[in-house]
């Protein structure tokens, strides 16, 4: 098992995040991590990757709790800027290359020359669009055991987006998982095995994708518009 | 692994921190040039002298405060900020983050501090060469003589100052130094604790970490003043004769003693609070 | 190739019914051996779990086969490529008849129709044929 939260609560300021979250997620899985802004998806990804402390509960990750070991096994890409933007690509390649076992950097260097992205320029100088698949480019050049990516195709254009998904799923190990949090559920549902419909800080549904279709005979999609309808 | 974050420590800070100090060399060289030249010997030049004395002190002053707040601000920025979530995602301890920016950065404070007392020492040297040598040439030998450890017997400026303060000024200096290298110490970590106190406020992190550093900076003030009191008392119940040269001589002493105490108190602040849970927002 | 999966139906049905198609229209030719999951799953862009089950699903009716260390291959069994074929043909056409009563068409009104139509199909790609023969 890679991945596995007991009764994990987080309160944030007063107000309870996340209550009671039980996962389980095993090896070589795409998990889709869905629901409506404030459900908890961003509070649960740091809660994983140790940028948060949980109030009560456990993480475990590979058997070892959050920690420099958890670390080295996460690859984590936040849903937002976090590399300083006066350093150039290739310095920042150069850093993750220094810390990460199992970074490669010739994959870097090949999936930014297939998008014509030049390593020697400062990372200010890009546009959103072109910042954010630096972002997932070093998060997937990592040979990591659980990738968590915090909406990684929120501000790419349509056209980019398929190479996005292409990327993840060339790149990522067959023992490996993904934790993806999105909006855009009908954009990515077709690579996902599983989701989990997060609500009000609950699992509201923890399922195989396929068979949720199956059941319901709608798209993830559909099958979410209706689960969170306002 | 925390061989790799100083590595990357000194890279990031070396930028800014080459800069500032060469501009401290830069105005250190001006400094010697402009008192190497005449133009001070007229009557007339003496406001302008006192001018350019005053924005020497100031330029010293600003790039020893430059020095640390570049340091304050990146330790904020690279830990609790954006740049944070890519360190506190590294495969390393909280503990080596923290020992990674407080040895880099002391380094930093250290060659800074360094090059203020040369600077200093150098123009003053320079100063005094030429008064003496326009003046008087003997008060030029006194004036190096009074570096030598042993007061002199002779009634010349170095026995004043032995008078006055109990040290030589060559010991003085040695003392002073001391003090500089751990003074600078506790002003890091002082900056440091204030913002990791910030931290601990769920809201306007950053307006509590300033509050939390005049508060530090005055809890310092109190406790250097405080035990430096003591030797005062102590002299006054012993009622000797020289009361003042005596007080200056242990002074030193226990002010020098008062910054190992506050570094080895905010340095296990700082520890204690770097090993709380982390929560970045 | 492009794959038009839509997310209304389980992903590894649709993956199974056009994995059939290919190997009836001749695109997969028996024998021949499938590509790698990942390369199946990449060029689908789907989860190469979804794209295993479907694989699996195949194997388990005989229409594919895997060999432990090579890889999957294409039944080398034509009797039963030429039985799905015409099994996939009856649910079309039943479809199909199904949707002509219920647009109240009688037996012989709808052969009649069906003859024309193709009839009009035929000489209309005849002519564009022709056509381009001219040339």
């Amino acid at each position: 098992m890679i991945l596995e939260c007991k009764d994990l609560t987080k309160t944030y300021r007063g107000y309870l995040a996340l209550s009671n979250i039980n996962l389980q997620i095993d090896g070589g899985h795409i998990i889709g991590l869905l629901g409506p802004n404030g459900s908890g998806k961003t509070t649960l990804l740091k809660l994983i990757a140790g940028l948060l402390s949980p109030a009560s509960g456990s993480i475990s990750i590979q058997g070892n709790p959050v920690g420099p070991a958890s670390k080295n096994l996460i690859s984590y890409l936040p849903d937002h800027f976090y590399l300083d933007h006066h350093r150039k690509v290739a310095e920042i390649i150069r850093f993750f290359d220094d810390f990460y076992e199992d970074f490669e950097s010739e994959r870097a260097y090949d999936m930014l020359a297939k998008l014509n992205i030049n390593p020697n320029q400062k990372l200010k100088s890009f546009s959103k669009g072109t910042k954010e698949k630096v972002h997932l480019i070093l998060a997937m050049s990592r040979r990591a055991k659980l990738y968590l990516l915090d909406e990684p195709i929120a501000g790419v254009d349509p056209a980019a987006r398929d190479y996005i998904l292409q990327t993840i799923l060339s790149n990522y190990e067959e023992t490996a998982s993904i934790l993806i949090s999105t909006h855009l559920i009908s954009d990515i549902e077709n690579i996902l095995d599983e989701v989990i419909f997060l609500q009000n800080g609950k699992i509201h549904t923890h399922a195989l994708v396929d068979e949720l279709r199956q059941e319901s005979h709608k798209s993830i999609d559909d099958l979410f518009r209706e689960v969170f309808r306002c | 692994m925390l061989r790799k974050l100083l590595k990357h420590e000194w890279y990031a800070t070396c930028k800014v921190m080459v800069a500032i100090n060469l501009a401290l060399i830069l105005l250190t060289f001006i400094g010697c040039c402009i008192l190497n030249t005449d133009i001070f010997n007229h009557k007339d030049a003496v406001p302008m002298a006192i001018l350019m004395v005053i924005l020497y002190t100031l330029s010293l002053t600003v790039f020893g405060i430059s020095t640390l707040i570049y340091l304050y601000f990146r330790f904020y920025r690279n830990l609790f900020t954006g740049e944070g979530y890519l360190m506190h995602t590294l495969p390393v301890t909280p503990m080596q983050l923290f020992h990674s920016k407080l040895i880099i950065g002391y380094l930093w404070t250290l060659l800074n501090t360094f090059l203020i007392i040369i600077s200093v020492l150098a123009l003053t040297f320079i100063a005094g060469y030429h008064f003496a040598e326009t003046h008087n040439a003997e008060d030029s030998v006194q004036l190096l003589q009074g570096f030598q450890t042993e007061p002199l017997d002779s009634n010349n400026f170095a026995n004043a100052f032995f008078e006055f303060f109990g040290y030589t000024p060559l010991q003085f200096l040695f003392h002073l130094t001391q003090l500089q290298i751990i003074g600078s110490f506790v002003s890091l970590l002082t900056g440091y604790v204030s913002i990791l106190l910030g931290q601990l406020v769920e809201k306007y992190k950053l307006m509590a970490s300033i509050g939390f550093y005049i508060i530090l900076y005055i809890v310092n003030q109190i406790v250097c003043s405080i035990l430096m009191i003591l030797p005062a008392l102590r002299i006054l119940v012993q009622d000797t004769d020289n009361f003042l040269r005596s007080y200056y001589k242990d002074m030193m002493g226990y002010a020098i003693f008062s910054q190992f105490f506050m570094g080895f108190v905010f340095y296990f602040a700082a520890v204690f609070l770097m090993r709380r849970p982390v929560n970045l927002d | 190739m492009t794959w038009n999966l839509n997310s209304d139906r389980p992903i590894f049905i649709q993956i199974i019914e056009k994995i059939q198609v290919d190997i009836i229209s001749g695109f997969y030719k028996s024998g021949d051996k499938l590509p790698s999951v990942r390369e199946l799953a990449q060029e689908a862009s789907v989860n190469p779990n979804t794209m295993q089950k479907a694989l699996s699903e195949l194997e388990r009716t005989g229409l594919v086969y895997s060999q432990r260390t090579s890889g999957r291959f294409i039944t080398e069994d034509t009797t039963m490529i030429d039985q799905l074929k015409s099994k996939l043909a009856k649910e079309i056409v039943t479809e199909f008849w199904d949707n002509m009563q219920k647009l109240g068409f009688q037996k012989e009104e709808t052969i009649s129709l069906l003859a024309k139509t193709i009839e009009i199909e035929e000489t209309t790609t005849k002519g564009e044929s022709n056509d381009d023969t001219g040339m």
